[in-house]
């Protein structure tokens, strides 16, 4: 359904001397009807850039996103106007994507209000349908986002982000400032909604364990890399880089690991981005490395059997 | 019972606001015992940052407080101003959530260090100087004599991080208070906090953990204490607690948690300014019952305990 | 709303700026002489039971000119200030939002304007065009917009990076709409707090200006051009330029004191949403 081909992303900064910093290197996905990919890595690994690249919210430096076949990069904003209500973004922060003046109900509405075609009474039972199918009753309708609570407000968000019937949603670490309880009512939630409707759904988290709960598939980044890409990465890791995340979440080894202190890569290094901190790096890691298909996984390891 | 370091007993604060008066915190009662890891667990807006903040008395000024709170035997819920902030930072320091907030851009990291044990330990300049570099050195910022004279910016985040548990450390407090320590924070960075602090804790420092983060919790603590809605619900020894909870919103709260199936607690939270009468939990729990709508009692039980009907 | 009137600074000054108000709109009614009639039998009175703040040099009744002057003030400050705020909003929201430049057009517009002494600026405008009070609105106009084309862009700046803005982008929304139903409502009460203290300063620059015969003919009464007359007889009669200065010092304190009020409102509002939300 969604396809995405070796998205690159850069930024630029600085007046005089400009500093480029690249964020997402030729990241290729792809997305099925019905399907949960999770992306896992840590902050800063250019997870949350290729999230809005993917729903056209910010243009990649190079690569290409196909939507059902047709091309979206490049589109301009009349055409693109007709796919945007069939991929949708849940962020974060929801006290950031609803206007604040606004009730949440007329916040749901104004997708439908925007498209146009639609009367009043039409508009107000479909938002009525779509707070019933986030679990919000008729008195949330009228209140302002501060009245809610996080995970309240998160549902009003995923109620508009359903409005103009999504074909995928991508959330970008949209539980994880939110507490167990609730993360745990969102997520089910979500996989009901994505059962009833066959919605794609990307789930992007550093949570790891909720990956594993959530996803059919799970990509992990690291560098803006993919460095491993397969359906049971957390039983069988197979990139160092994976298997330190899952040490990482059951505490396994309590000694200071110190990832942002090694420093940069030296420049025209080509070899494995994760060559520094890996435990088991060689003079081959010094090699580029590419994807390499072992055993139903995709895997940026020249050593994984 | 010389081996107590934190006395809490029948503290209650609520806040009035625009709406009514928030009960944040309602009859808490705890003790940490010395080199004891404790951790309060609870969502946020539970009131358990309030009664952290109770504890260093550094609530907001409209705050309404009862209650006694003894640290090594000395009641500093009864102390002037003046002298609580000779005990702050000396006897119990505590740790921010966010290094960046916490740490003065403007002053360097090593004065910043030294400064506690300046003000608490009557330092000379030299000393401190001396004692900030060890300090670093121990956290593993290297290295120490040229790290201690730069500024916040020049750190990366975990640096600042370990200079600010440094800072917190610098006067040999007895016990670490951290409120939120790895709330918003990935994998990796979490369980470097659990490494400084476990490594702070086996020097014979006790800690109270407040979180939410039930993962982090389990792998520091050696005592669990659960906070629902303002009040404290379940204490119980960490392998105890989580092999078998007691109090039905604990068990609710451990089956939401990913590696136990993500399973969401029926109902919201209630609004902390009209509490739910009885038992806070019961609007909630799958086993309420007619007496639950009295004041569950707080029931002792080999070492643990626990507010609910069911067990009394 | 009913917050914002629980502050005392913002009561006290709707008080008096509701007592102004009440005064210029019936100032017909409530006038004890007409402001025409001469009476040069009892020139320059100092106040008494019946001229309560005298007479003037051709025996005009001072309070009864004070009233008429207030219409002429408030006018000209509401007047002045919405034509401003409605130019100045409208350029800040467009150069915030699209940037680019249009941004460094419409800022660099500003900037001259704001180049000139804003008293100076007046006075040239008003030169050039000749005496009159609409010239001299005008020209007060030409000083004021840029006060809110900066707030506004300043502020359009601010909101334009939100999400509900990209939200309502990524649902099909064209600008104008983003502009009209996200942006305006979000950037208003800044806007609105700039307004208050702007009547007051526009009041003052009037008073000024008339005061120096740029503004309003001395035949119609107001504040400035009243103090400008009884400048001749300050030694002898000053209670000629005691009341209209007293009143335009009381407006100009007013509304300044409702703007400040009216921006710890609503700041105190923010704060109490933000303690809120950590329950």
């Amino acid at each position: 359904m969604l396809k995405a081909e070796n998205l690159r992303c850069v930024y630029t900064s600085g007046l005089i001397k400009t500093v480029k910093k690249t964020a997402v290197c030729g990241v290729d996905l792809e997305i099925c009807p019905g399907e949960t990919v999770a992306i896992v890595g840590e902050s800063g690994c250019g997870k949350s850039t290729l999230a809005k690249m993917l729903v056209q919210q910010l243009e990649p430096t190079s690569g290409e996103v196909f939507f059902d076949g047709t091309k979206l990069t490049g589109m301009n904003w009349k055409n693109l106007r007709k796919f945007m209500g069939k991929i949708q973004l849940i962020p974060q922060n929801p006290d950031d994507v609803v206007d604040p003046r606004w009730t949440v109900e007329r916040s749901v509405a104004e997708p439908f209000v925007i498209c146009g075609g639609f009367s009043r009474e039409e508009i107000s039972a479909n938002v009525a349908a779509l707070f019933e199918e986030v679990g919000l009753s008729a008195e949330h309708r009228p209140r302002y986002p501060h009245e809610l609570s996080g995970g309240e407000l998160q549902r009003v968000v995923i109620a508009r982000a359903l409005t103009l019937k999504p074909e995928l949603l991508v959330c970008d670490e949209a539980t994880s400032m939110l507490d167990v309880s609730v993360q745990a009512f969102i997520v089910t939630m979500l996989k009901e909604i994505q059962k009833k409707r066959g919605l794609g759904l990307v789930f992007i988290t550093h949570d790891l364990e909720a990956a594993k709960a959530v996803s059919d598939r799970v990509l992990v980044m690291y560098a803006g890399e993919i460095v491993e890409e397969g359906k049971d990465v957390f039983d069988r890791p197979l990139h160092p880089y994976t298997r330190a995340l899952m040490d990482a979440v059951q505490y396994a080894s309590l000694e200071v690991v110190l990832p942002e202190d090694v420093g940069p890569l030296p420049d025209g290094f080509s070899g494995c981005s994760y060559y520094k901190l890996c435990r088991e790096r060689t003079e081959a890691c010094k090699e580029s490395q590419k994807l390499r298909n072992v055993s139903e996984r995709l895997v940026r390891c020249w050593k994984a059997k | 019972m010389s081996d107590v370091l934190l006395k809490v007993s029948g503290v209650s604060v609520s806040i009035p606001t625009g709406q009514g008066a928030v009960h944040a915190v309602d009859d808490a009662a705890f003790s940490i015992n010395k080199h004891e890891v404790f951790s309060l667990i609870g969502e946020s807006g539970s009131g358990k940052s309030i009664l952290g903040q109770a504890i260093m008395r550094l609530l907001p000024p409209n705050a309404v407080f009862s209650g006694k709170v003894e640290l090594g035997g000395m009641e500093i819920s009864a102390l002037s101003e003046k002298e609580m902030q000779k005990v702050r930072g000396k006897t119990v320091a505590s740790i921010a959530q966010n290094p960046y907030l916490a740490m003065n851009p403007g002053i360097r990291v090593g004065t910043q260090i030294a400064e506690p044990m300046r003000a608490h330990l009557g330092m000379s300049k030299e000393e401190a100087k001396a004692r900030t570099c060890r300090a670093l050195k121990y956290f593993d910022i290297i290295p120490p004599e040229v790290r201690e004279r730069e500024y916040p910016f020049q750190y990366s985040g975990g640096m600042l991080q370990r200079a600010m548990v440094a800072m917190g450390t610098a006067a040999d407090p007895e016990l670490i208070i951290a409120d939120e320590p790895t709330k918003g924070v990935d994998v990796l960075k979490k369980r470097n906090i659990a490494a400084i602090f476990q490594k702070v804790a086996s020097d014979g420092c006790a800690f109270l953990l407040i979180t939410h983060d039930v993962g982090f919790a389990r792998a520091m603590s050696d005592r669990i204490a659960v906070n629902y809605c303002g009040q404290i619900i379940e204490i119980a020894g960490r392998d105890a607690f989580f092999k078998e909870p007691l109090h039905p919103y604990s068990q609710a709260l451990l089956d939401a948690v990913p590696e136990r199936g993500m399973h969401p607690i029926p109902g919201s939270s209630p609004s902390m300014i009209e509490v739910p009468e009885g038992c806070r939990f019961h609007p909630r729990c799958p086993y309420k019952t007619d007496r639950c709508l009295t004041n569950p009692p707080v029931v002792k039980l080999e070492g643990r305990c626990v507010r609910c009907w069911i067990y009394a | 709303m009913i917050e914002i009137l629980k502050n005392r600074q913002i009561i006290l000054s709707l008080i008096i700026l509701g007592g102004l108000i009440f005064m210029a709109v019936f100032a017909g009614v409530l006038a004890p002489y007409d402001y025409k009639e001469k009476d040069l039998q009892n020139r320059q009175q100092p106040p008494s039971s019946d001229h309560l703040f005298g007479t003037d040099h051709l025996g005009r009744d001072i309070l009864t000119m004070v009233m008429y002057g207030a219409r002429a003030s408030l006018f000209v400050g509401f007047a002045v200030v919405s034509v401003s705020l409605a130019i100045g909003v409208t350029l800040g929201v467009l150069a915030g939002y699209y940037g680019g430049w249009l941004d460094e057009i419409i800022m660099r517009l500003t900037d001259s304007f704001l180049a000139f002494p804003s008293m100076f600026l007046a006075l040239a405008i008003t030169a050039f065009l000749g005496q009159g009070m609409e010239n001299m609105m005008l020209a007060l106009i030409a000083v004021e917009w840029t006060v809110f084309a900066r707030v506004a862009r300043g502020s359009t700046l601010d909101v334009k990076t939100k999400g509900y803005v990209r939200a309502s982008r990524w649902v099909g929304a064209s600008n104008s709409y983003v502009m009209i139903k996200h942006v305006l409502p979000n950037i208003i009460s800044p806007v609105l707090i700039m307004a208050s203290i702007g009547i007051g300063n526009v009041i003052l620059a009037a008073a000024g200006l008339s005061f120096l015969g740029f503004g309003v003919q001395p035949s119609t009464p107001e504040w400035g051009s009243m103090l400008n007359a009884g400048r001749t007889y300050f030694s002898t009669a000053p209670w000629l330029m005691f009341f209209p200065g007293l009143l335009i010092m009381m407006t100009v304190l007013a509304f300044n004191y409702f703007g400040d009020g009216l921006r710890d409102a609503l700041d105190q509002k923010m704060k109490n949403l933000e303690l809120e939300g950590r329950f």
